[in-house]
């Protein structure tokens, strides 16, 4: 084995690529974000916000303006996909995309959250440099070639995505239990001709076995030359398969499209050079190869990345308990269709001077998918009772004509919680005043414990 | 080669296990269909209820125009009568508020509560008044009707008026058209398009079937029970929200909620018939735990409903205990519906995308 240099050098036409087919995805995704009608029911609509832990200061803007930074995600795709102003648009819809991901954990998805990452690294990397306006019109010099760890920390990125969901999925209840498979599949048992296959166990534990085989070890045949045509077969026909079968919107096909960053350098020049006499595109390269130093600070900076990157997704491992049912460390780990969870949290507010207690209708303050994610996840739970706190502490409440003053009131929760096929079992008990919990990243020792 | 090795262990293991757990009705499990399990509520349960709520409302049609022409005792305790039947008969299908039932707003047109008094005297008097409009929700349907039929001195009260006849007249026609449409889309191929909408996103019929069983429940438990015993409002009860504080039939009504949904979770027919329901989806899941839980949850409820009087105030002045234990139960019974069997089921509550997590 040959020690790394990261002067080595590939062609820039991988990195064009991968510009152009992010460009065109983003701006597809946000166009249908936006005609869906999301941006009203996710960002507009609700009263309250479940911010993430040390972020809760990222507030929404108020109404109609927050269609501000979805125009400014076009915006930016669209610079992206045609490479004008290209550092300005990346840096625009990188901005804007998290801005809005980090305004509620309830609209939390692993691949939102790959979406960002990528972002980050485009900003990086010059993938204006050839086939863009901006070397058309002159304003970056056109490069033939990059260092190789350009592409590399690309690939690597997904490489994350896919080995990290195979390493999640080694547990009993995936492999032993095929579940939450056999749950979501068995619902497809009224499809003609497939369904009754669906609604069979053994479908479930070959789907599991095979998932888990896939995510773990598609990488490696991605990267060998005689495998990868045979590999990208899987790829495909996996994103489908999942894509027609379970509600995941653009992401099959996000990640069928941003593989190819695992084809070979012809491949992609192949591909360049035919959309270039299409589009009747010509450039004349100069080839003025960017300074080693800044090359050099890159890929210094890309090992601090690499390595943040693998360290993230096990810090669960500083948690005792179960990982699914507390759900410490459980973000940002690529533990994608891992967990069938679905619970009911009844919340009270008790009043110290008449002793009296009022139970909550979690509809009037949540959406009905706020709800339904708070009730599962412990971190919103405690988020939850602190707003329902500040909410009725200091208040004067009129029942019957008569006046209450609340004072310093305590909360408290009923929580249930179905995992994964197993019976419901009680999380909270009403005991525990929520409000007296401190929300932070600290185990919560509190909880019940989950009987498998 | 260690993840090989490790691969190939597990896949001993899970062999090893899934043998040892097979058992004589496995087989089953692929039997049940959901298509037929909506065919059967379709056919079964749902048709014929409507059809019976359309009738009785006709009923209560003609016996109203029966009082403005004898006007006397007897003709208005028969529209009482007629009016407590088809109340009845509209909550038995309250619960199906999807597709026809919700482009005409079917709940909220024909059931919604406290009415408010001074508004349908003052509709009564104005003869402009548009009953379609939102703000005269609280002022039609049975619990206007109600108002009108069974307060105090109610017979002179519409003799003495004719504003107010008319106002019973325009309630009723608007009620019967509501009833009358969704009774015919029912039975113009909804409810074909019902028993074949088997999918798993979250506009299916089988979803929405879902989503208001639970929502039913929940409204039962809190709008009903929960709200009039006080259970919001720091214990004390609050006797204007009570459903039906003139007719005096709230518990009566809150029965017949839990009947209606309890059949509906059982299959059982509108001719007593048990057949496919949510309990056999369950069984076929190998879920027996969760339907006997469900099953004993209704029972006990409807034990406690029965050794009430149907007057809800009359039982917050004199048992208050009781009502709260019945209110625990009720509360109870949502983990079962609302976690454990729509988890069971995999329903998608929401339509945005996922990944699951």
């Amino acid at each position: 084995m040959s020690i790394y240099k990261f002067s080595d050098r590939i062609s820039i036409a991988p990195l064009v690529v991968f510009r152009l087919l992010f460009g065109a995805l983003t701006l597809y995704g946000t166009l249908r974000f936006i005609l869906k009608g999301w941006v009203n029911e996710l960002y507009i609509e609700p009263q309250f916000f479940f911010g993430f832990y040390g972020l809760e200061w990222v507030k929404p803007l108020s109404g109609s303006l927050m269609y501000l930074p979805f125009i400014l995600m076009l915006l930016g795709s669209l610079g992206v996909l045609l490479g004008y102003y290209y550092r300005l648009s990346i840096v625009c819809f990188f901005l804007s995309f998290t801005y809005v991901e980090l305004l509620d954990k309830t609209n939390y998805l692993n691949h939102y959250y790959f979406i960002s990452l990528v972002a980050f690294l485009l900003i990086w990397l010059p993938a204006n440099a050839s086939f863009s306006l901006d070397a058309k019109l002159g304003k970056v010099s056109v490069r033939k070639t990059i260092p190789k760890f350009y592409i590399q920390i690309l690939q690597f990125q997904l490489a994350c995505v896919y080995v990290f969901a195979g390493i999640a999925k080694l547990n009993t209840d995936w492999l032993l239990q095929a579940e939450p498979l056999f749950t979501w599949l068995q619902s497809h048992r009224d499809m003609p001709l497939v369904g009754t296959f669906f609604s069979q166990k053994w479908t479930a534990y070959a789907f599991s076995w095979f998932g888990c085989a896939y995510d773990l070890f598609i990488v490696f045949f991605l990267l060998n030359n005689k495998t990868r045509p045979f590999a990208y077969f899987f790829v495909i026909a996996f994103h489908l398969i999942t894509g027609w079968l379970f509600p995941i919107g653009v992401f099959p096909i996000v990640m069928i499209v941003l593989t190819l960053i695992f084809f070979s350098e012809d491949f992609h020049l192949t591909f360049i050079d035919k959309l270039k006499s299409i589009l009747k595109y010509n450039e004349i390269s100069n080839d003025s190869s960017e300074t080693n130093s800044n090359a050099k600070r890159l890929y210094n900076a890309s090992i601090l990345f690499v390595i943040l990157q693998i360290v993230i997704p096990f810090r669960y491992l500083a948690y005792p308990g179960d990982l699914f049912w507390n759900e410490e460390g459980f973000r940002f780990s690529w533990r994608v269709m891992l967990m069938h969870k679905e619970g009911n949290a009844t919340f009270y507010i008790r009043d110290k001077n008449t002793k009296g207690e009022i139970e909550i209708v979690n509809s009037r303050y949540l959406t009905k998918r706020q709800e339904e994610q708070m009730s599962t996840q412990p971190d919103m739970i405690i988020q939850f009772a602190h707003f329902l706190k500040n909410e009725f502490n200091d208040t004067v409440l009129v029942i019957n004509n008569k006046k209450y003053r609340i004072e310093n009131p305590s909360v408290h929760a009923n929580v249930f919680v179905a995992l994964n096929g197993r019976p419901s079992q009680k999380m909270i008990d009403k005991k525990i005043d929520l409000s007296r919990k401190e929300y932070n990243l600290q185990h919560r020792a509190w909880l019940e414990n989950s009987n498998k | 080669m260690k993840l090989y090795s490790l691969l190939l262990i597990l896949f001993i293991l899970v062999t090893a296990f899934s043998c040892k757990k097979k058992n004589a009705n496995e087989d089953e499990v692929s039997d049940f269909k959901k298509g037929e399990m909506l065919t059967h509520i379709a056919n079964q349960i749902v048709l014929p209820n409507f059809l019976n709520l359309q009738n009785s409302v006709s009923e209560l049609n003609t016996s109203w125009n029966q009082f403005k022409t004898v006007q006397d005792d007897a003709s208005l305790e028969e529209l009482q009568m007629r009016w407590q039947t088809a109340v009845l008969s509209f909550h038995k299908v309250k619960v199906y508020e999807f597709g026809p039932s919700m482009n005409v707003g079917l709940r909220a047109a024909l059931g919604t509560f406290p009415t408010d008094t001074t508004k349908i005297i003052t509709n009564a008097g104005n003869a402009n008044t548009n009953l379609a409009l939102l703000e005269n929700i609280d002022a039609i349907g049975f619990p206007a009707l109600e108002f009108i039929f069974f307060r105090n001195n109610a017979k002179n009260e519409l003799i003495g008026s004719t504003q107010m006849q008319t106002y019973v007249d325009n309630i009723l026609t608007k009620m019967t058209a509501e009833v009358n449409s969704v009774n015919a889309a029912w039975n113009g191929g909804y409810s074909a398009t019902f028993g074949t909408s088997t999918g798993t996103e979250s506009t299916s019929g089988f979803s929405q079937l879902m989503n208001e069983f639970c929502k039913e429940y929940e409204l039962a438990k809190n709008a009903k029970l929960g709200i009039p015993i006080g259970k919001q409002s720091l214990g004390i009860p609050q006797i204007s929200y009570v459903e039906s504080p003139y007719a005096k039939i709230s518990l009566l009504i809150l029965k017949q909620n839990v009947i209606t949904l309890r059949d509906l979770f059982q299959g059982k027919g509108a001719n007593g018939i048990d057949n496919l329901g949510m309990d056999d989806y369950l069984l076929a899941l190998e879920k027996s735990s969760i339907v006997s839980t469900i099953n004993s949850g209704f029972s006990s409820i409807l034990t406690d409903l029965n050794a009430l009087n149907d007057d809800i105030l009359i039982e917050i002045q004199n048992n208050p205990g009781q009502l709260d234990a019945l209110y625990t139960k009720m509360q109870n019974l949502v983990v079962a519906i609302k976690t454990d069997m729509t988890s069971a089921f995999g329903i998608l509550i929401t339509y945005q995308d996922n990944d699951g997590d």
